[in-house]
């Protein structure tokens, strides 16, 4: 298990190479002059050319790529362009405040659609099952940005118990974020949840337990549960890992200071050193959720363990 | 069942706990309390460091912790900020600029400000991101402590706008020499002469900063005890963070939300005509618009109210010049381009354009409010027969290509600020960086030249003036509308300044 973990650990580095190379030129290759965006429409070109040489940006482009990659080999992420300020320093102070928000909205959705998904699917076509899916189709279908403003609306403006945005409430401005991000997860976890334990409801194994006359509370927790998360798993690691680089929209309507924001403007920027830094973090944050999950596999159902060496 | 009931209490629980504990300020009508100030922006600062960035955002922080040499009064007149008196040693060749510092001007760590000072910051400026501001500069003469001499290569009437920028503010020369990365540090840890000194920066958050109660300046100090800039990218959730009572003022309010401020009766709303200008430039180099008769034709063809109206929720003023009428170089024109569908058919007809030789092009845009202006155009294009294709384009995308003199033409905008050099320079002159309409005008040039560097006033009124004219007469653009800067507070809020320029002063601001 721990060779299996060091060589995950390991494939890292070749993800980083590949995601940086195809980020790089993309950047490079993006119509547009970085020196100009950061400088505005009214300064000189002889300040744009000046901006230019000092930035590196008249090397070609596979110089600058090997000069971004000897100081990435050092640890160095480089310097944004907008700011001069090191990339690694501004991604630090960002980067907490979207773990927070990634982690505590899977934990809403989690929370409420494992529980909701079992439900539906030990009482398949009840009431409860058909709202529960309406619920999960409504989350997914709704648009985040639009939830996100109505709750504003409701919560703050109107009823005034909960901040508009900002994080400078403490956990009272977590709240109206967390339910946003959440909710869009929900669906997809509790329509596999729902559809997994379905599957293994069916299985012989249940029917015998229930024949010998285990209580239903023990048959779905302690027999049917279990195999059922496998798939689970799967999905929440997914929508986590998306969660962390995908909540751009949520950090946006909630001017909460994370680095979703910070990469759209540093793209919008061109600040090619800061979209990258944002990328590598997003990669290996990633990569390591889903060793994370690959390692539950093997906790959940033993039989995967033996395959980890 | 038993379940259920449960499940309702516990959630009639957490709401009754909720309702309970809310948010200090929402809601809140009673802020004769306050005495900070919640300001909400559209976006982060890129640096504390004044002379190396050159945005409006940036510039509502760093112009509060430091001062300038100049600065303009409620007149629009240059005026000292830093300095008590500035004159040229010779007005007839002014390039001799005589400088007096004012007294009692310390900087925030209590070093008093001297001339060496000034020649340190302009010493440094040449060597940053803004040095174009001092082009003309050649170098600062230190006389003594208060007085010292700025030497310029050559007369430049756009002097003192340059100085009156964000950029040319004054450092402390030995607080920035203690720094051991000053390009670095400088970002974070400034030291100004301003009304206001840094507290905090939580990047992509907030900015605090706290009354400078060793300011010079009895006059402009700060009237709160500190402001936070608190950054809000969202427009309608800035709006609702205003309505709410989370902040006290909101700056580049979204114009859809104007009408919903105005009638809050806890809030109100500055409205000044700005001196940013929205317009549609013609590629003059590239057919069809080489030839005047065509741009003509479509200034007579454009019903500005619409797009206003449509693009602007009507925020706006319609603009028949070539500069906004708030900015510095401005000056009345005669244009007889009005909306007169029949004189464009017929300017067209003589270009050669008609029913069976349709004039088609394509305008590229950038933003969601110049698409939908744009939408407006087309449709009234139509009525003449002529067919313009929107082409949606990213920002950066679009100027590269109005620069490289592929696109037919562009909707895009500009923001004079305090000196008339850099929208001449910048826009009509002919190797101009932001001249996408690639005109080429020696006289127009000539004119320019000779406005920058002319000691008579008058001279350089008429030289600006005829600038304009010429512009006009060739059509170089479809002049649209002048903004509007939209600024929403708190009903109760004193010493709101909404500047047309952008540059807005907030140590006024108090409850």
């Amino acid at each position: 298990m721990h060779k299996y973990i060091l060589k995950r650990l390991l494939m890292l580095i070749p993800v980083v190479i590949g995601v940086t190379f195809i980020v790089f030129f993309i950047m490079a290759m993006t119509p547009g002059d970085p020196a100009r965006t950061i400088l505005g429409e009214t300064a000189p070109q002889e300040s744009v050319d000046a901006l230019r040489e000092e930035l590196g940006l008249n090397d070609p482009i596979p110089v600058r790529y090997l000069n971004y990659m000897k100081d990435l080999l050092r640890g160095d992420l480089g310097e944004s362009y907008r700011s001069k300020t090191p990339v690694i320093k501004e991604i630090m102070s960002l980067y907490p405040a979207t773990l927070k928000l990634a982690f505590w909205g899977m934990v809403f959705a989690v929370v409420l659609s494992i529980p909701i998904g079992i439900i539906s699917a030990t009482r398949q076509y009840s009431v409860l099952d058909n709202v529960s899916m309406v619920f999960a189709l409504l989350g997914v279908a709704t648009p985040n940005f639009w939830l996100g403003l109505m709750l504003i609306i409701i919560f703050a403006l109107n009823l005034g118990v909960l901040p508009s945005g900002g994080d400078r409430d403490g956990w009272l401005s977590l709240i109206l974020p967390v339910i946003t991000l959440g909710t869009g997860c929900m669906a997809s976890i509790t329509r596999t949840t729902r559809s997994s334990m379905l599957e293994v409801i069916r299985q012989d194994y249940i029917r015998t337990a229930k024949a010998k006359g285990v209580s239903k509370k023990k048959v779905i927790n302690v027999h049917a549960l279990k195999n059922a998360l496998i798939p689970v798993v799967t999905v929440i690691g997914l929508q986590f890992g998306a969660l962390l680089g995908g909540a751009v929209l949520t950090e946006t309507v909630f001017s909460w200071p994370g680095l979703g924001s910070y990469l759209i403007n540093s793209i919008k920027s061109q600040d090619t050193p800061a979209v990258l830094g944002c990328v590598i973090v997003f990669s290996i944050s990633f990569s390591i959720v889903n060793l994370i999950v690959d390692i539950l596999y093997a906790y959940i159902d033993p039989r995967i363990k033996s395959k980890y060496k | 069942m038993k379940k259920i009931v449960s499940l309702l209490l516990a959630f009639s629980l957490m709401a009754g706990l909720l309702a309970g504990c809310g948010g200090g300020n929402a809601n809140n009508d009673d802020q004769s309390e306050k005495t900070t100030i919640d300001i909400a922006i559209t976006s982060d600062i890129t640096t504390l460091d004044p002379q190396n960035h050159n945005n409006f955002i940036t510039a509502y922080t760093t112009r509060h912790l430091y001062s300038n040499l100049i600065t303009l009064d409620e007149n629009g007149e240059f005026v000292g900020d830093l300095l008590a008196s500035f004159e040229y040693a010779d007005p007839a060749n002014p390039v001799d600029l005589k400088c007096t510092l004012k007294d009692g001007i310390t900087f925030h760590n209590g070093e008093t400000m001297t001339s060496e000072d000034v020649k340190f910051s302009f010493d440094r400026l040449k060597s940053q991101m803004v040095s174009h501001l001092i082009t003309a500069v050649d170098s600062v003469e230190v006389v003594n402590e208060k007085e010292f001499i700025i030497h310029l290569t050559g007369p430049d009437n756009n002097l003192f706008g340059c100085l009156y920028h964000p950029g040319a503010a004054i450092l402390c020369k030995s607080y920035v020499e203690s720094l051991s990365d000053p390009a670095s540090e400088l970002a974070s840890k400034p030291n100004g002469s301003g009304p206001f000194k840094f507290v905090e920066r939580k990047v992509g958050s907030s900015i605090t900063l706290e009354k400078f109660e060793g300011y010079f300046d009895a006059s402009r100090a700060a009237q709160s005890e500190g402001i936070t800039f608190l950054v809000t990218p969202e427009t309608s959730a800035k709006t609702i963070a205003l309505e709410a009572g989370d902040v006290d003022m909101v700056i580049d309010l979204g114009t859809a939300d104007a009408e919903k401020i105005e009638a809050n009766e806890k809030c109100e709303l500055s409205s000044v005509t700005s001196t940013k200008i929205s317009y549609i430039t013609f590629n003059t180099q590239k057919a069809p618009f080489n030839d005047p008769l065509v741009r003509q034709a479509l200034n007579y063809a454009v019903n500005k109210e619409n797009v206003l109206t449509v693009a602007m929720d009507g925020q706006g003023e319609l603009l028949n010049n070539y500069i906004s009428p708030s900015a510095l170089g401005y000056y009345d024109i005669t244009s007889d381009y009005t909306y007169d569908l029949e004189k464009a058919k017929s300017l067209l007809a003589d270009a050669g354009y008609n029913e069976s030789n349709p004039l088609t092009f394509e305008v590229a845009v950038a933003t969601d409010v110049n698409k939908k202006g744009a939408t407006v155009i087309q449709a009234e294009l139509l009525k003449i027969g002529v067919d313009m294709q929107i082409k949606s384009m990213e920002s950066s995308a679009l100027y590269a290509d109005a620069k490289a003199g592929t696109l037919d033409a562009a909707y895009i905008g500009w923001g004079s600020l305090a000196d008339p050099g850099t929208t001449y320079n910048g826009l009509y002159y002919s190797k101009g960086a932001s001249n996408y309409a690639h005109y080429n005008n020696p006289e127009v040039d000539a004119l320019i030249a000779d406005a920058t560097t002319n000691a008579d006033a008058a001279a350089v009124d008429a030289a600006y003036q005829k600038v304009l004219q010429t512009l006009n007469d060739d059509a170089m653009w479809i002049p649209l509308y002048t903004q509007k800067s939209l600024i929403a507070y708190n009903k109760d809020l004193q010493g709101v300044h909404n500047s047309a320029i952008g540059l807005h002063n907030f140590y006024g601001l108090h409850y």
